[in-house]
């Protein structure tokens, strides 16, 4: 009994020690952990071991513009740390020569967890999403080989390649490699919601915010389900009548009942990505709540979800649920990790 | 006592036959083998920048010509087969070494055929990051639709104002564009030695990829689904064995 309760005091002593040691201004080591109230990942390192070069790798390159064909525009460009790697501002992304593209550019956060990437999931795994934006001609418009091309003339590169992989020949392997340990180790799990779920302190939430978790969970939690706040499904919320402009899912499916559907997107840090949905068309969270409860129309795709007995169309919901619920939807911000200056632009 | 030492003799120098026939009916060791994948048009040899007419007489001048076989097994005698890991070859019709497909390490052995895939399997189309073969930096990666493409044709032709264009893959059903390819040596046989190197000789006739394909409509594929399904059914029948070289 008392060597048990020695044991404790100095687990006790670790802990204070060790919470102690976590200075908000130092940089801390990189590390990749589950959440205790998060499910099993999709991404785990299994080929890829996270390793404190092969982030810090990663990270040049996500804030190194020489990704892109005229070396003007990096990741960070159209994913910034202070709105949770979204786009403050841009309803579409923004590319080389003013070029704009035909969606919005989402956050990036608890890559690991994602089935799919893209808001149509044409992307099947963390190490080549960063594929689509520097190849594709309206965003970064660079082919890989030329990437690799200009890595390889860097001795910089080459050095930190050697420290990451243990060979200054880069190839793209190694490349994507560093940036899926970067992108994969952004674990965003310490917003109030989560303190309040996992009764740690700080995690207090107002009587209104309780009451706009349970309606959340009434109204929105069918699709943006779980502890990520997203089933990753693809469906179609209502927004268009036609889908000639984007055709969503469907262009990576070919698939005629795919038409119009898209990504079912985590409300993590919803407070600070807009503007939102896939074209960017929202830019408050009022706005997207008022296009639930009166804007869904009706489409041979519409998702079944939004559309009552009846015949009606949205989610009902009163002028102050609404407020509740955005109260809530603002407890998803982690302010931890828009400040976690081992993201940051090194 | 001398008939005794004959008798002796004889029967060492039948063990010795003995020994050395079973020897060859299971050779040991590894040896080396090449699948040369010739491009062919129909009974000519295949260029890019030459004219071809298709059976559907348009007339075509290919600029690309590239595709992925992988999987490769080699099938013994006695049925067994030698999986070959990590064989994934990209041939271009740009870089004629690329034709010959080397296989280092085969276990020695008479084999009576091989079988391969046009593509890549769904396992490397699903997995994250490749090397070699299958680097995004050999121009054969969809990176917005992740994934391979399996056989890419590119070219002009008079029918096809803007040129045409042909990336051929896609790894799920219902438009899985994979197709298996089987040959058989018929009674050749390719024989593995250890310290050789033998060649199977293949033909791919290009001509039998436009097969009821009309290059005015589409001039363009460049997405798995039912067009390009249409060209995998072609390329399924385009491949097929010449000779052995042992």
């Amino acid at each position: 009994m008392n060597s048990m309760r020695v044991i404790l005091v100095f687990i006790g002593f670790l802990l204070w020690f060790s919470s102690c040691q976590k200075d908000p201004k130092v940089e801390q080591p990189v590390r990749f952990y589950v959440p205790s109230n998060f499910p099993e990942p999709v991404y785990r390192f299994h080929k890829n071991p996270l390793t404190q070069e092969g982030f810090n790798l990663g990270r040049k390159l996500f804030y190194d513009p020489i990704l892109s064909r005229d070396s003007t525009i990096s990741c960070g460009s159209c994913h910034q740390q202070f709105v949770a790697f979204a786009h403050a501002g841009h309803s579409l992304s923004h590319g080389i020569e003013d070029r704009f593209g035909i969606r919005n550019a989402p956050g990036i956060f608890n890559a690991a967890w994602h089935k799919s990437f893209m808001w149509d999931g044409g992307v099947n795994h963390l190490e080549v999403m960063p594929t689509a934006p520097i190849g594709n001609p309206l965003e970064m418009d660079e082919t890989m080989a030329n990437v690799v091309r200009k890595l390889n003339r860097s001795e910089i590169y080459r050095k930190w390649f050697k420290a990451a992989f243990g060979t200054d020949l880069i190839t793209d392997r190694l490349m994507l490699l560093a940036l899926a340990q970067f992108m994969g180790a952004m674990v965003s799990a310490n917003s109030k919601y989560d303190k309040y779920v996992r009764g740690e302190p700080g995690g207090n939430f107002s009587e209104q915010e309780k009451r706009g978790l349970e309606l959340f969970r009434a109204k929105c939690a069918s699709c943006h389900s779980g502890e990520l706040f997203t089933d990753y499904s693809f469906r179609n919320n209502g927004l268009d009548t036609e889908f000639n402009k984007d055709k969503g899912r469907a262009l990576i499916t070919a698939l005629k009942e795919d038409e119009g559907k898209f990504v079912v997107p985590s409300l993590r840090n919803v407070e600070l990505t807009a503007p939102y949905m896939h074209d960017g068309r929202f830019w408050t969270l009022e706005q997207v709540l008022e296009h639930y409860e009166k804007g869904v129309k009706i489409s041979a795709t519409l998702d079944p979800l939004l559309v009552h007995s009846n015949g009606k169309t949205g989610i009902s919901m009163t002028p102050d649920e609404k407020t509740q619920i955005i109260a809530f939807l603002k407890t998803l911000t982690d302010w931890e990790f828009v400040n976690d200056k081992r993201f940051a632009e090194p | 006592m001398k008939n005794n030492n004959l008798y002796i003799l004889l029967l060492f120098l039948l063990a010795v036959i003995l020994h050395s026939c079973k020897k060859d009916e299971s050779p040991e060791g590894n040896g080396n083998a090449e699948v040369e994948m010739e491009n062919v048009w129909s009974a000519q040899s295949f260029a890019l920048n030459t004219d071809y007419i298709t059976a559907g007489n348009q007339t075509l001048k290919f600029t690309k010509l590239k595709y992925y076989v992988s999987n490769f097994v080699f099938i013994k005698d006695d049925g067994t087969e030698y999986k070959v890991p990590e064989s994934y070859y990209l041939v271009n019709a740009a870089d004629p070494a690329s034709s010959k497909l080397k296989f280092k390490d085969l276990p020695a052995g008479d084999y009576k055929g091989l079988r391969f895939i046009v593509g890549v399997d769904s396992i490397r189309n699903t997995s994250g990051a490749q090397e070699g073969a299958l680097a995004t930096t050999n121009d054969m990666f969809w990176n917005w639709n992740t994934g391979y493409v399996f056989f890419k044709a590119e070219g002009t032709s008079p029918q096809a104002p803007s040129g045409f264009t042909y990336h051929i893959g896609g790894f799920k059903a219902p438009h899985s564009a994979i197709r298996t390819i089987s040959f058989d040596f018929g009674s050749d046989r390719l024989k593995v030695r250890k310290g050789k190197e033998v060649v199977v000789h293949a033909k791919a006739d290009i001509k039998k990829l436009f097969n009821n394909i009309d290059v005015s409509s589409p001039s363009m594929v460049h997405m798995p689904g039912p067009n390009a399904v249409k060209f995998a059914d072609n390329y399924a029948t385009l491949f097929s064995y010449d000779h052995v070289h042992n």
